[in-house]
């Protein structure tokens, strides 16, 4: 699975961004004021993966302004909607990988989330952290995964 | 039929990605464009003007782009406008849903400029064909 995401980040930024992203080694616990948080969840009967993808305003914008030009491309609007798209992508690859070995994953659309703080995940089974650099700045990507005793009791899918 | 008068609709939920998408057009003298940001207003601007190519996101808040393509495709009107699904949804069973459905073809996201012309080129002569 960290291979299929880590191919999906990979092959956005290089296509839509002409960038090379590097994968990291050394992980942060925490996200940074400077992050924006989409998150994307994957669910079927028994369980449910929340993917959460965390990337600093200072490497979107010259990458946006590329696009946009100056001005709108440091809009905070087009900075949110990057975000989500790029979730959006890289978890419906997600989806397909899973759907394709037996799961019937549906996936809900990406939304902002402005309330975590921790990477860390209360009562997730399985946490999988990835962490990428691009010109000295890192984003990541959570996948935290909630088996059924946990599904109703987490306030993330609520 | 030239580049400079093919009258094409980019619809996306997602600013960037319609942004990308009209950076491509331009970058092959595509330049007679529109956008649409969702479904309800795909269905008002084509009932109010036709269009030679729409190209078509699938994930959308208010109709999905599978909604929209059957709802077009219903109306023989349409027949002749060429409909690409530019979707992240990857999976086969959904990409020949979305022929099955009337689309003409179909470019899954992630793309690059180049994977972009190749394919509009042959859904250019496509619709070529339709118009002879």
């Amino acid at each position: 699975m960290p291979d299929v995401v880590t191919r999906q980040v990979l092959m956005i930024f290089h296509a839509m961004f002409g960038v090379n992203v590097e994968k990291a080694d050394r992980l942060q616990t925490s996200f940074n004021d400077d992050d924006l948080i989409a998150c994307v969840s994957l669910s079927q009967d028994d369980l449910k993966i929340l993917l959460r993808f965390g990337f600093p305003r200072v490497l979107l914008a010259p990458l946006l302004q590329r696009i946009y030009g100056p001005v709108l491309g440091k809009h905070e609007t087009t900075f949110e909607d990057a975000v989500c798209e790029i979730a959006n992508i890289v978890c419906n690859a997600v989806k397909k990988h899973l759907n394709e070995h037996g799961f019937s994953f549906l996936m809900n659309i990406p939304k902002i989330e402005h309330d975590f703080k921790s990477r860390y995940e209360k009562g997730s089974d399985d946490h999988l952290e990835l962490e990428y650099v691009l010109q000295g700045e890192r984003f990541s990507v959570d996948m935290i995964t909630f088996y059924k005793r946990d599904v109703f009791a987490n306030e993330a899918f609520s | 039929m030239t580049p400079e008068t093919l009258k094409i609709l980019i619809v996306d939920d997602h600013m960037l990605m319609r942004n990308m998408v009209e950076n491509y057009c331009k970058a092959m003298g595509l330049i007679n464009l529109e956008q649409c940001s969702g479904g309800e207003q795909v269905l008002k601007a084509v009932a109010a003007k036709s269009f030679d190519l729409i190209l078509m996101d699938w994930g959308m808040p208010d109709m999905s782009g599978l909604e929209v393509l059957k709802a077009l495709r219903a109306n023989s009107k349409n027949d002749k406008t060429a409909i690409v699904m530019v979707t992240a949804e990857s999976e086969d069973s959904r990409l020949i849903e979305a022929l099955e459905a009337g689309a003409t073809s179909y470019l899954v996201k992630p793309f690059s400029q180049e994977d972009f012309e190749k394919k509009i080129k042959n859904v250019l002569g496509w619709l070529k064909k339709q118009r002879e």
